[in-house]
């Protein structure tokens, strides 16, 4: 029982960072990055590539797969979706394109069986008598590190202050002097960052191929619709709700745990179409 | 020309006419070109249909759902039913129909990216509850569907007579798109997808045509997808996952959104050739496709029915245009 408890703070920290990356880059942007989940997949490859074939240490193989994979998402943020002038269907075949691109370059160069990433730390520890692997409370614990991290940056310095007015009111924020498109950038880079984050620390505990964005993606959407689009504390919440369903739902109810999770996302819809802590980022897009 | 004093009746039936020549002689191809026809034919249905909710402003990604719905209502009445194959695929699209109703009241309330994102779940909703359920044979699926009887000279043990079918299918939804959209309800649907507040305050009550257009897509795409069904024997739920959603889009968007029946013909027929001469390097389809979708998205947005125009521009003015 501990041993789930355990599970299910490690995966829904996780969680966290995977939804408040794309929760950030939705209400900056206003348009659902579907291709969010496939640059976890490429980060978590990168990090193979970085820790197994160059054999660099943990650390370094992390920060450069980061590093690396934000780029590659201020890239196509500066030079893809900016392009489009904020119009969603455009921008979301964008993300499509985008999405099945990163699957092929990733089938391409790795092929599509399933591997295994390396874990930060080895062996086991007791808490209370219980048994608990270190790879796991090692996972939860950069998990809390680097949500601690980003919500501090976002609270108190200048350029996170920027960041939650462009998302406020995009033209406002221009008029005050913010570089909105320097904030779009940064945003998608953030938000990519914290998804590569996520995916190596997931892709360690479960497994990792080629096709694992989709369900990451899913997982997202599922967790900043539930949590209201463009809210981190409303994605906070409902990371630990979908968590739930994943570990505890997983071990008790087995194979139908997914429709507790959807089925909950349903039904909070229905009666609050905006989710827990949403506001109306949709009024907004549209036009 | 004479063609063109002909009333229109005449025309319509002079179309089909010529197109039923037209399928009956690609029944002649050989076995490869006939598969791939079949594909292209089942991916232009799935394409138009997309386009359908897209007229009304709204997004899908979850056109998959409706092919799993329709693929699994036929492979069960078939197998545990024993229903024939005819009224097995009418009551599949039937099924799609009345599930889009049920769901369409409540989720078609949300508009935009919401609709965007729970379309999405819908489709893994549907897959997920397939995968878990033993009565559908879990995640192995259903396999071993009988292959239908004969009807008149259409062999359903050939790819000649699917071919017809998926051909018959593709000009009913092709007709029926067509005059949707040269009719009223095509004009209300724009309107509705320009702006539904305006059209609402024209006195549309835009809830039942929004509805009514999703309604519409699901009885044509769980048609196609209980025919796919039948057609490849089994239907599994590692099929429909997110990609064949994303195919929809594909064909739509390369062909041109523009135009409803046109651009899905063209758009497929681009993807299946790939796709049936990509299929044996894995990874490349994905790669290829996302690269034509962002090429068509920067460079060419109204899709390949756009082509001819923009090649027409670079002639004079007085250049015979009919000739090209």
């Amino acid at each position: 029982m501990f041993d789930i408890f355990i599970f299910w703070i490690t995966l829904s920290l996780n969680y966290v960072l995977l939804a408040t990356g794309l929760t950030l880059t939705v209400s900056v942007m206003r348009v659902v990055n579907l291709a969010h989940g496939n640059f976890y997949m490429a980060g978590a490859y990168a990090f193979l590539v970085f820790s197994e074939r160059a054999g660099l240490p943990y650390g370094l193989a992390l920060l450069l797969s980061v590093l690396l994979v934000g780029a590659l998402g201020m890239l196509v943020e500066a030079k893809l979706y900016r392009r489009l002038g904020g119009r969603i269907e455009p921008s979301i075949i964008c993300m499509s394109g985008m999405l099945l691109v990163l699957e092929g370059l990733a089938v391409l160069l790795f092929g599509p069986d399933i591997r295994g990433l390396p874990a930060m730390l080895k062996g086991t520890t007791t808490i209370g008598g219980t048994v608990v692997s270190m790879e796991r409370l090692s996972v939860a614990a950069l998990a809390l590190v680097v949500i601690a991290g980003l919500f501090c940056f976002l609270k108190y310095s200048r350029l996170g202050r920027s960041i939650r007015a462009t998302a406020q009111d995009r033209e406002a924020a221009s008029l005050m002097g913010v570089n909105v498109n320097l904030i779009s950038s940064l945003s998608m880079g953030i938000g990519t960052a914290m998804a590569v984050i996520a995916g190596i620390q997931i892709t360690a505990v479960y497994h990792l191929s080629p096709y694992v964005g989709i369900s990451a993606l899913c997982t997202s959407i599922l967790i900043i619709t539930m949590g209201g689009m463009g809210s981190i504390v409303g994605a906070f919440i409902a990371a630990f709700i979908i968590g739930l369903s994943d570990s505890f739902g997983a071990s008790f109810i087995g194979r139908y745990h997914h429709l507790l999770s959807f089925g909950t996302v349903m039904i909070i819809l229905l009666f609050k179409p905006t989710g827990l802590l949403g506001t109306t980022v949709e009024a907004k897009g549209k036009g | 020309m004479h063609i063109a004093r002909i009333n229109s009746a005449g025309k319509v039936l002079l179309a089909i006419v010529l197109l039923g020549l037209l399928a009956f002689a690609l029944g002649f191809l050989p076995n490869r070109w006939q598969q791939i026809c079949i594909m292209w034919a089942i991916w232009s249905t799935v394409g138009m249909s997309w386009l359908v909710i897209l007229r009304v402003g709204e997004f899908s990604v979850g056109q998959a759902g409706f092919l799993c719905i329709g693929g699994y209502s036929a492979a069960v009445l078939m197998l545990k039913f024993n229903c024939p194959f005819w009224l097995a695929l009418i009551v599949s699209a039937a099924t799609c129909a009345f599930v889009a109703l049920v769901v369409g009241v409540i989720i078609l309330r949300l508009k935009g990216l919401y609709f965007l994102v729970i379309s999405l779940v819908f489709a893994e909703i549907v897959r997920l509850t397939i995968a878990a359920s033993d009565y559908l044979g879990a995640s192995e699926g259903l396999f071993g569907i009988p292959i239908p009887n004969n009807l008149w000279f259409i062999k359903f043990s050939t790819k000649q007579g699917w071919l017809y079918l998926f051909i018959f299918i593709l000009a009913l939804a092709g007709f029926t798109f067509r005059r949707m959209e040269k009719s009223r309800i095509g004009r209300i649907y724009s309107y509705i997808g320009a702006s539904p507040d305006l059209a609402q305050s024209f006195g549309i009550y835009y809830m039942k045509y929004r509805v009514q257009a999703f309604v519409i897509s699901a009885f044509f795409t769980g048609l196609v997808g209980a025919a796919m069904g039948v057609y490849l024997g089994a239907v599994g739920p590692e099929g429909y996952t997110f990609y064949y959603s994303l195919i929809a889009q594909i064909v739509a968007i390369l062909g041109g959104v523009g135009s409803i029946v046109l651009g899905p013909l063209l758009g497929s027929a681009l993807y299946t050739v790939f796709d049936e001469y990509l299929v044996y390097v894995p990874g490349a389809r994905s790669l290829i496709m996302g690269g034509l979708l962002l090429t068509v998205i920067f460079f060419l947005p109204e899709g390949l029915v756009s082509v001819r125009r923009k090649f027409l521009n670079k002639f004079p003015r007085g250049f015979p245009r009919k000739f090209i």
